[in-house]
């Protein structure tokens, strides 16, 4: 076997830019339709004639995040659930200081709920080994 | 410093060491317990000094330097997923990356707009090789082999027992055994009546049994399929032969099962044996074969 002993120290030590983190696929746009969606109990079929879209197309949505979703779609999306676009997007939320340093962290942890990257950092903080 | 070991070889040499060890009763591999051992074995200045839990919805797991005053490397992970395997093949992931990242990628990943493209690809590579070690690791092909033979025709309860066995999840376990089943076989995970996501044996692939879906408008799942058909199935498992106008043209077994915890539907698609000649005929093109097989497969693995 050959497991040679690395005794590297000279990498910088940065929690906030080492952090490797895995998050959810689908995206924070897909999730809000999906749980709007099924709030009011409306199947894709529903929602899709409503909003005067095919089914695929917010099946998509829901689970494909998109790259360009059409800002016509969405609008009407958003009014047969009974929102604006902007909460869709997300983009009526405020971008704080703690949000900017996120820049550094993979990108999806930014999309992340601010209370579970907080207890993260705590946890990080902390070090205690279960 | 020299070439840092593949995914498969670290994963070897664990296996290697745990059976010396522990023999038959390695399994399931307990990761918090290797990750820690192994690591402060290896590298004793730069080991993992903490594993914690906690619930952390939308959230699979991390891994992280100690901060100022303490040593080594931390996971995080999600304690409230409800499925063991799902945890375990979690703290592989980050263990592989440990082993596999943690030297090349001391600043971890900086994105901006220009780079993404290739961040991405390199991102999803690294994704990749961790979960190829998690997977290599909680899952040896060698004993793989020994409770499913690389001819048989697996059921989807043969294939929780080797989830138990691994502690892993049901599709871990099946996105394992297609690697070396010599069978033609297909799984396809669907959601809402469109395919989320398929993959396919070697041999299923190369007679062109396939579904692609990255980059393509959404598939819809056969109207005819059990796992169309909710309604149809008593329990939320079943199986049924279906003649060729169900599944990619061809006749084939379907087990199904409906996931409780989860929104999706797991359908195993069994195909008979192509003929030598026809495999023959119908390779496909090694760009197809190579981007079938070498994509990451990602989230897929957690099941």
């Amino acid at each position: 076997m050959k497991l040679e002993i690395r005794k590297s120290r000279r990498y910088v030590r940065n929690i906030e830019l080492s952090v490797q983190v895995r998050c959810c696929v689908t995206s924070a746009l897909g999730e809000k339709i999906q749980k709007l969606r099924k709030d009011k109990g409306l199947t894709l079929e529903q929602l899709a004639d409503r909003a005067g879209a095919s089914k695929s197309y917010i099946w998509e949505l829901e689970n494909k995040n998109p790259p360009r979703p059409s800002a016509e779609k969405l609008s009407k999306i958003a009014a047969e659930l009974g929102v604006t676009i902007e909460y869709l997007l997300g983009q009526d939320q405020k971008v704080t200081e703690a949000d900017a340093a996120d820049e550094m962290f993979f990108r999806k942890y930014r999309q992340m709920n601010p209370q579970v990257k907080k207890k993260i950092r705590k946890m990080v903080d902390l070090w205690e080994d279960e | 410093m020299t070439k840092p070991l593949s995914p498969h070889r670290w994963a070897n040499d664990i296996s290697i060491i745990l059976t010396m060890a522990l023999g038959a009763a390695r399994f399931p591999i307990n990761v918090r317990d290797v990750a820690k051992e192994i690591s402060a074995h290896k590298f004793p200045d730069d080991p993992i000094t903490m594993i914690r839990g906690a619930a952390l919805p939308g959230f699979e797991g991390a891994l992280v330097p100690a901060p100022p005053g303490k040593i080594g490397w931390g996971i995080v992970y999600n304690s409230a997923i409800t499925s063991s395997g799902r945890i375990n093949f979690t703290l592989g992931h980050e263990f592989g990356h440990y082993l596999l990242h943690r030297l090349a990628y001391p600043k971890g990943f900086q994105c901006s707009g220009e780079d993404m493209v290739s961040w991405e690809s390199e991102y999803g590579q690294l994704e990749h090789q961790a979960n190829v070690f998690a997977a290599s690791l909680l899952m040896p092909l060698d004993d793989f082999r020994s409770q499913i033979d690389a001819r048989a025709r697996p059921t989807l309860d043969d294939l929780s027992s080797c989830a138990d066995r691994y502690d892993v999840s049901l599709i871990a376990a099946t996105l394992r055994w297609l690697q070396y089943t010599e069978r033609r076989a297909v799984l396809v995970v669907s959601k809402d009546g469109f395919i989320l996501w398929a993959r396919s044996s070697q041999p299923a692939l190369r007679t062109r049994l396939y579904y692609k879906t990255r980059n393509r408008p959404p598939l819809e799942i056969p109207g005819l399929s059990l796992a169309a058909q909710r309604s149809v199935v008593p329990s939320r498992m079943g199986q049924t032969e279906h003649d060729g106008r169900v599944w990619l043209n061809t006749p084939c077994r379907e087990h199904v099962l409906f996931s409780n915890h989860y929104d999706f539907t797991i359908s195993l698609l069994h195909f008979d044996d192509a003929s030598a000649r026809s495999e023959q005929d119908e390779k496909p093109d090694e760009d197809t074969y190579d981007r079938m097989t070498r994509r990451a497969p990602g989230q897929s693995w957690l099941g």
